[in-house]
């Protein structure tokens, strides 16, 4: 390790992490059949932020979104039957259940990549529209103006062509 | 002659109540190359009128002019009008003034066939003398310099039987003393060039006078066949008096008189209440007479002795290799303190060559050494530069017939700048009738013009502050004959509308340009820059400014000629807008204007700081618009290079937000669901 490297600390969690951290790890033993369930419904939600290279988290949002939107009837199911750790394991072993808890967050990828599609197209089609709307502004500018208006010819103290042999 | 009814139909008209024959010559009254010609003045039919018309080199004495008219004496021909009009003969405009006819002939004719009058003592003294000593009195009394007294010019309507009618003829139609013989003259003027004499003094009005009256009163005359060489020289043996006795028996009174008149020195010369006194009967004592000194020993210059410095002085100039050598080998001064003994001469000699810049290299120093050494030899002789030899006053006359005829400036040019003129001032022994302050004025402005090459100034400025009677010079007005700047902005629409296509760029050249910064320097003065810049819109809008205001100012009428000739220039000054929209729409605005001939409106368009400013303020946005814009294009080009990187964010954002949406709805759904089945359960 370089010297700097050595320098450079290990940054703590502040009190309040501590605290939400306590928190947390508590409220997940408390409610440890919630937690079970969500743990392994949710778990193509954490593999989507592994993969996710946006930076932003965009894709963990979509996914996780239609990953929980998928879970949900499940956790109500769970939560409204006693909140049972038998029901979570039973939930968790039901081929059934997982299948569309991972399908909705299937739905999420294919979202992702769906909406992305669509608003790429939009926006390229705006884009030329645009650079089209420019080209037709410039010449409408240089047609007024003159090709001085461009700045890409050299002018004189009155703002006119300097033309060859001629001095500003 | 011609009858003037029966050449009306060729008549000219000058004013509503004058006209003039081109076809009836009268050339008894002719003045030189001033050819008369009979006119008639309706206001009173019965006397016979004769107009001159003056020559567009020799400039008339348009101050002068206005003085003559108030002058009401029976024995001065009567002036009735005087200005400008078109004349066929020479198919251009001519200065011209109409007088009285005298109805006589000049005395000089009656001297040329009878070889000399020999008028006797009674008759001069009631025909001539006194008519005329009244005459020179109002002259002098209204600051009239006459410069034109001699037999030449004395009319008189039948010499053999009564010859009681004697006239004095006109002065005004030339330059001052141009017409008037050497022999007329004192010496000092009488060695000037004609054209360079300029205005004299009531003095010099009286040594002409007393020079006539000897003349008339002659039986013969030894002067018609000598030179005015000849005359100048006995002048300075013998002086003037003597020469113009010579040979002739004058009765005692008349000798006085002569005596009085013609001292060679302007301060001993009887003043005209001198004359006036001798009228009266008073008797005067003569004075005693001076003679130029005379060296002990005479000095050779090109094999020609002399002993008078006066003489000296004239021939330095007029053999100048020699000259120079004998001064740089410092013979001339040598001979001035050994041979002359004269230690004010030596010393004005010795300043006038130390002056400043005397000395230094150049092409024309030998010619400014040789001025200033005749200067110093004979003060008051003209100043002698390059074979002219003129006295300060007559340099402007002689300034514009140089410029007239084209010939070359350059004598007036180096004579300016070397100072000559503040040098023989300098050394003149006797300043009476001199305007000093002004001559000196005029010269040390000429000097500033001559330094300014710029439009409006140089020689021509020199000219017309100077000249104040020369028309305005430009070869673009020729025919035209201008003599103040509403004049030159009338022909200017003349030569608008007669030559078409055949004239030049732009209206105002430097002789129009000098002439309105003299006449109307408030027309000009504030657009002399701009008329002198390089920029040719500058150039443009400064010429439309100036005929705009002189044709507001004078009250001109339109002017539509000129305005279509400045409006073919418009282009240069519309160029200077950047918006093409603004461009066309002044163009047609301006367009419909110059029919109307008023050249203030059009400036009024064009020089408006509204349309200047919009198009100024709105090149700059379109500018800053234009750089906004194109920015914006290279970015998106850029962009769209990779458009699914361009969109990515945006496009996941999108699906992120869909996907609460959806997700969030189907929450709800279930939760209420759940809800429901519990509550039908319970």
């Amino acid at each position: 390790m370089s010297e700097e490297g050595k320098k450079v600390k290990k940054k703590k969690m502040g009190r309040r992490g501590q605290t939400i951290l306590v928190f947390s790890v508590l409220m997940a033993v408390v409610f440890m059949q919630t937690t079970l369930l969500f743990a392994v419904s949710m778990l193509p939600t954490a593999v989507s932020s592994l993969v996710d290279r946006t930076g932003r988290g965009t894709l963990v949002i979509t996914v996780g979104a239609m990953n929980l939107a998928g879970c949900s009837p499940f956790m109500f199911n769970l939560w409204l039957k006693g909140h049972t750790l038998e029901l979570a394991l039973d939930t968790i072993a039901d081929p059934k259940a997982l299948a569309v808890i991972y399908a909705s967050a299937a739905m999420g990828y294919l979202l992702n990549w769906g909406v992305s599609g669509v608003v790429e197209s939009i926006m390229t089609r705006q884009g030329q529209m645009r650079l089209k709307e420019i080209k037709r502004r410039k010449k409408e500018l240089v047609d007024v103006w003159g090709e001085e208006v461009t700045g890409e010819v050299r002018l004189d103290m009155y703002g006119f062509a300097v033309k060859d042999g001629q001095s500003e | 002659m011609e009858e003037p009814g029966a050449a009306s139909a060729h008549a000219v008209s000058f004013s509503d109540s004058i006209q003039i024959f081109p076809t009836q010559r009268i050339e008894r009254l002719d003045r030189g190359p001033v050819q008369a010609f009979s006119a008639r003045y309706k206001g009173n039919a019965e006397t016979p009128h004769f107009a001159l018309i003056c020559q567009n080199d020799l400039v008339p004495r348009l101050a002068a002019s206005r003085k003559f008219m108030n002058v009401d004496e029976p024995s001065a021909v009567r002036l009735v009008a005087s200005g400008v009009t078109y004349w066929p003969p020479a198919r251009e405009e001519r200065y011209v003034y109409v007088y009285e006819d005298p109805l006589g002939t000049p005395l000089s004719g009656a001297l040329e066939n009878k070889g000399m009058l020999g008028w006797k003592y009674d008759a001069m003294l009631h025909h001539v003398i006194e008519p005329f000593a009244k005459l020179l009195l109002n002259f002098r009394d209204k600051d009239i310099f006459h410069g034109a007294i001699s037999p030449d010019n004395i009319f008189c309507q039948d010499i053999e039987q009564d010859a009681s009618h004697v006239f004095l003829g006109e002065c005004l139609s030339t330059p001052p003393s141009y017409l008037l013989p050497s022999l007329y003259h004192p010496v000092e003027r009488a060695m000037a060039d004609p054209i360079g004499r300029g205005i004299g003094s009531t003095d010099d009005d009286l040594y002409a006078f007393g020079v006539t009256v000897a003349m008339l009163m002659r039986h013969k005359s030894p002067f018609a066949k000598m030179s005015d060489r000849d005359i100048i020289q006995q002048k300075i043996e013998t002086g003037s008096f003597a020469l113009m006795t010579s040979g002739e028996r004058f009765s005692g009174p008349i000798l006085e008189l002569l005596r009085g008149l013609l001292y060679d020195s302007a301060s001993q010369r009887w003043t005209v209440e001198e004359l006036m006194s001798w009228l009266d009967g008073q008797r005067h004592s003569p004075r005693q007479v001076v003679r130029p000194k005379k060296a002990a020993r005479p000095l050779e210059i090109n094999g020609h002795q002399y002993n008078r410095p006066i003489y000296i002085a004239q021939e330095l100039t007029q053999s100048p290799k020699e000259a120079i050598q004998l001064i740089r080998d410092g013979d001339l001064k040598l001979w001035i303190s050994r041979s002359l003994e004269d230690k004010k001469m030596t010393a004005r000699f010795d300043k006038l060559m130390n002056a400043p810049g005397m000395q230094a290299a150049g092409s024309h120093a030998d010619d400014r050494i040789l001025a200033v050494a005749s200067m110093a030899m004979s003060p008051e002789s003209p100043i002698r530069y390059k074979g002219h030899s003129w006295r300060p006053e007559g340099i402007p006359y002689a300034l514009a017939k140089i410029i007239a005829h084209g010939d070359d400036p350059h004598a007036y040019v180096e004579l300016v700048n070397a100072d000559l003129v503040k040098h023989w001032i300098d050394n003149q022994p006797s300043l009476v009738g001199l305007d000093v302050s002004r001559i000196l004025a005029q010269f040390s402005e000429a000097k500033k013009f001559l330094r300014q090459t710029g439009l409006g100034y140089g020689i021509e400025r020199c000219l017309y502050a100077s000249c104040a009677g020369a028309p305005c010079m430009s070869p673009l007005l020729r025919g035209h004959y201008a003599v103040t700047a509403e004049d030159v902005v009338m022909a200017l629409e003349n030569v608008a509308a007669e030559r078409g296509a055949d004239k030049p760029g732009l209206p105002l050249d430097r002789h129009i340009a000098a002439f309105i910064s003299v006449k109307n320097p408030q027309a000009i003065n504030s657009f002399l820059s701009e008329l002198g810049a390089k920029d040719e819109s500058r150039k443009v809008l400064g010429n439309f400014k100036t005929l705009a205001t002189i044709q507001k100012r004078g009250r001109l009428p339109p002017m539509p000629a000129l305005c279509q000739w400045l409006l073919e220039n418009l282009e240069h000054v519309t160029k200077r807008l950047h918006n093409k929209k603004i461009k066309n729409e002044l163009t047609k605005k301006v367009s419909g204007l110059a029919s109307k001939g008023d050249l203030s409106d059009m400036v009024g368009l064009i020089d408006s700081p509204e349309v200047w400013n919009q198009d100024y303020n709105g090149f700059e946005a379109a500018r800053q618009e234009y750089k906004r814009i194109k920015a914006e294009a290279e970015k998106l080009e850029h962009d769209l290079l990779d458009p699914a990187r361009y969109s990515r964010g945006m496009g996941q954002e999108v699906s992120a937000i869909v996907a609460g949406v959806i997700s969030g709805l189907i929450i709800i759904a279930f939760a209420f669901m759940q809800l429901l089945n519990n509550a039908t359960l319970w």
